[in-house]
């Protein structure tokens, strides 16, 4: 036993000293920049950081492609009476309020047609060493949102194209007239943006209830106005004052729109790549104790956020370069609504 | 004087095959308490100086190293380090791989204590009610790390490959790996109280 | 030594010829499920004395980007932020944490509304973790003290509640860090559990996961106490997030229909997976619309959900004129998942 017991440490002692020597022996070489990449794995977390009119900002990126079908029966942001920050809102109304909320729709045969998400986010604002803001956020969103929107809070623009058909149902004889000498006939195709407005036809992004044409706002013709660029200087006539345009109605309740499409649904996305084909850029949902400017990680610009609780569902640039809006709707969908699309499994469509 | 020992031994050894082992009957087995515990330091390294797959390469850059070289040092880093061991499991059939990858580092403790204890009382009422005998761990009043490191990530490969080196140096360029995180703990963790392990059914 | 070397054999032989036999189903079902419980008492951790970081998260250049991770500290409620730790029990000797092997059909969840119902498989062995259980009925306790809303169905009295603190140093950009200062108070987690078991059509493990935390408060700071801009009560509460009467149960699988899948790609990326309980049958037949319809009907009843409820949320001293706001309520609630999948991918 002791003569095997002395064999095993001075066995041990070589392999130490053998090892310690190896050691000293190495040299310390710099890595250039793009070999640090490759020493690791590779990770799905990234941090990054900004800075913009004295607030920094810290951003943990995650390398993620999410495809849901989910429902909630409540998505409540910011439930408080304030007569500081929210002055003459209802009591008891909540920045963001959606019930029956749902990303996703089922099929008729219960297979699933997904919200897609791709690069969601976490951001915190800091002033100083205080934190003013965060925000979650997805690089890519294309899908249908579902819900009934109590109260919405945020920039969401809302792009009503389409048709001129449905206009000339709601109208009186008198203003079919108009849109005639206008050049509009019911094939003609025309185009208005929308935001959130209250029932005023003021814009009014705080608790919103209503989404519609703001005062001044004005039809515009995108083809078939039969005076060419004469029917966009006659229609600019009839401007939106007070949630209408003469007799029509061009303010509608958010709860009318219980399913949104959001991205361009026509385009298909390529499982090849891992962009989203047609996807809605830039949306998040912040709270921030003050006004806070977000970077838009898609085109850098700079978002402006109210304090609060904030939904930004904002304009993007598409694949041929041109600003888009996230949701996009005809003026049958407009006057009547949008029926809720199924979300449910099985026998339900809607609150399982 | 060996062959004293030697006779010792050899009687310790033969008594067994003299004596038979008989079982106690539960009565006799119920009536036994048990006593005393026991006291436990310890201190153990894995991989300190690094393990017996990869030796310590030159550079931190991957595609400088040889089939058996490997750093484990994080990205950015200018020294190579060491690696630690590797546990990788994989709960799906032709799937990929969990991997607990980097595991080293000297782990010491002084004073944890084993015993068992007969409960029947305290506990806020639940005692009295709980009656039964549990094992007893107290925990190390101090436990000190010193270099300890852990990784937890992914990878499609169980074994580690050098993905900078062509497979007939050894390497292979379609491994890939994903750390999820990767923690390092150096110091001592102050800790007081037991654990009670008891059987349930 | 000749006598114990025959003994030895015999032993050997005996054991050699031997063989290992599957039981069968009938034998099966006679085995009980069995683990073990245990129960911390008088517990008390303080990592202040270490030096923690995290790392393998990386800035936008590819560098590695440290999170240190400090006071870290275990202790029973009332320690004022880690100031004055005290030992704490967690756990009770009748509903204690568990590891146990037991039977898919024996085990079970409870629902929202209190009742309590098999979420698991029948006919499989399942391996559980769990944190002590719910307790519903007269001996269950309010999981949040003074919020009726949390429910009262905990079993951790209040001398079983613990406070827990960790702080985070993120070393963002040269001259830079972030400061994450997390404390909870009477935090409790009963009813997490996880569950395993193999899954023979997919081929994998799978399981099911709950995860329960109840606290009285958490507070974020986002500052160093000590530091510049940090000293002073003041200061340090301007600089805090406060979340009080908060609770998270986050439900993510349910056994029967749709566990949850974690795989890990061939190409090293994880996958984590709620597929759809009205997929295809095990061996790839669309389902009729009857079973279809009564699979989605037993998924909306029993499937546990997830709900997230913070009963305040306060920035600073919750009033805008001194710099601070209130975020009010703010929930969300009965999420229910019919499908999901996330990738990770490179960054």
């Amino acid at each position: 036993m002791r003569p095997t017991l002395g064999f095993a440490n001075t066995a041990l002692a070589l392999i130490c000293a053998g090892l310690i020597s190896a050691t000293a022996q190495a040299k310390m070489v710099e890595l250039a920049d793009n070999e640090l990449s490759e020493v690791t794995g590779q990770a799905f977390i990234n941090l990054t950081t900004d800075s913009n009119a004295g607030i920094d900002f810290t951003r943990i990126n995650f390398g993620m492609n999410v495809e849901t079908q989910l429902n909630m029966k409540k998505l409540q942001l910011g439930q408080y009476n304030d007569a500081v920050t929210r002055p003459g809102e209802v009591a008891g109304s909540s920045d963001l309020l959606i019930n029956n909320f749902a990303l996703g729709t089922v099929n008729a045969d219960d297979s699933i047609t997904p919200f897609k998400i791709a690069n969601p986010y976490l951001e915190l604002a800091y002033s100083g060493n205080k934190v003013v803001g965060v925000r979650i956020g997805f690089g890519e969103a294309k899908g249908i949102l579902s819900g009934d929107i109590q109260s919405l809070t945020g920039n969401i623009p809302i792009k009503i194209q389409g048709s001129a058909a449905p206009i000339f149902d709601q109208a009186s004889g008198w203003e079919r007239f108009l849109l005639g000498i206008a050049g509009v006939t019911r094939s003609t195709r025309l185009q208005a943006d929308a935001t959130l407005v209250n029932a005023g036809g003021a814009a009014d992004p705080v608790r919103a209830i209503m989404a519609g044409m703001t005062n001044g706002q004005t039809l515009g013709c995108v083809s078939g106005c039969n005076l060419g660029g004469l029917s966009d200087a006659l229609l600019s006539l009839f401007a939106s004052n007070g949630c209408q345009v003469l007799s029509l109605a061009t303010c509608f309740p958010l709860s009318n729109f219980q399913s949104l499409p959001v991205g361009n649904m026509a385009i298909n996305d390529s499982a090849a790549t891992a962009a989203i084909e047609g996807a809605a850029k830039g949306f998040f949902i912040s709270m921030q104790t003050q006004d806070v400017a977000w970077r838009d990680t898609d085109n850098a610009a700079l978002i402006n956020t109210l304090k609060g609780a904030f939904m930004n569902l904002p304009k993007y640039r598409d694949a041929n370069g041109n600003m888009v809006a996230p949701i996009n709707i005809d003026f049958d969908q407009a006057f009547n609504g949008i029926p809720r699309q199924d979300t449910c499994l099985g026998t339900a469509t809607a609150g399982c | 004087m060996i062959s004293k020992t030697w006779l010792a031994l050899g009687a310790l050894f033969a008594l067994p095959a003299y004596a038979e082992l008989q079982a106690l009957d539960d009565d006799t087995l119920s009536g036994m308490n048990g006593q005393g515990g026991v006291y436990l330091s310890g201190e153990f390294s894995i991989n300190k100086d690094g393990g017996v797959l990869w030796s310590k390469p030159a550079s931190n850059n991957p595609s400088t190293w040889t089939a058996t070289q490997r750093s484990c040092a994080n990205a950015g880093a200018s020294t190579p380090e060491n690696c630690g061991m590797r546990v990788a499991i994989r709960s799906e059939a032709e799937g990929g791989w969990y991997v607990l990858d980097n595991l080293k580092g000297v782990f010491s403790f002084e004073g944890l204590t084993l015993r068992t204890r007969t409960i029947n009382s305290g506990f806020g009422g639940d005692g009295a009610a709980f009656n039964q005998d549990v094992l007893e761990f107290g925990l190390p009043n101090e436990v000190k790390f010193k270099d300890g490191s852990f990784a937890f990530g992914v990878a499609n490969q169980g074994g580690w490959q050098n993905k900078s080196l062509s497979v007939a140096n050894g390497g292979n360029p379609s491994y890939q790996q994903t750390n999820i995180f990767s923690a390092k703990i150096d110091g001592t963790i102050r800790m007081q109280g037991n654990v009670l392990v008891f059987p349930q059914n | 030594m000749r006598r114990l070397s025959v003994v030895g054999a015999m032993l050997l032989s005996a054991a050699a010829q031997a063989e290992l036999q599957a039981l069968d189903d009938q034998e099966l079902s006679a085995v009980q499920g069995a683990g073990f419980g245990f129960v911390l008492d008088g517990i008390l951790m303080d990592a202040s004395g270490a030096v923690i970081t995290i790392n393998d998260i990386n800035n936008a250049s590819g560098q590695n980007v440290p999170i240190a991770v400090k006071e870290f500290y275990l202790g029973a409620t009332g320690s004022n932020k880690g100031a004055n730790l005290n030992p704490v029990n967690i756990g009770r000797l009748d509903h204690p944490f568990e590891i146990t092997l037991a039977k898919g059909e024996s085990l079970r969840t409870l629902r929202d509304d209190g009742q309590w119902v098999q979420t698991t498989p029948s006919n499989i062995s399942v391996l559980e973790f769990k944190f002590p259980e719910r307790l519903t009925g007269a001996g269950g306790q309010a999981c949040i003290s003074g919020y009726a809303a949390a429910g009262s169905n905990c079993s951790s009295r209040a001398s079983e509640r613990v406070d827990l603190g960790i702080r985070f140093d993120f070393q963002v950009a040269a001259g830079r860090t972030d400061i994450i200062n997390l404390d909870f108070s009477e935090l409790v987690m009963d009813g997490s559990y996880l569950r395993l078991w193999g899954d023979d059509p997919r081929g994998q493990l799978v399981g099911e996961a709950r995860v329960n935390i109840f606290a009285k408060s958490l507070q974020l700071m986002s500052c160093a106490a000590g530091t510049a801009n940090c000293t002073t009560a003041q200061e340090q509460t301007a600089r805090t997030l406060t979340l009080s009467n908060a609770y998270a149960n986050i439900s993510l699988g349910y056994g029967k229909s749709q566990p949850l899948l974690f795989d890990v790609s061939s190409n090293g990326q994880f996958v984590l997976e709620l597929p759809n309980p009205v997929t295809r049958a095990a061996n790839g037949s669309a389902r009729p619309l009857a079973e279809r319809n009564a699979i989605a009907s037993d998924f909306y009843a029993n499937a546990p959900r997830t709900n997230i409820v913070i009963d305040n949320l306060k920035a600073g001293t919750g009033s805008f004129s001194t710099g601070g706001y209130n975020f009010g309520y703010n929930s969300i609630q009965g999420l229910s998942i019919n499908y999901l999948k996330v990738t990770s991918r490179d960054l």
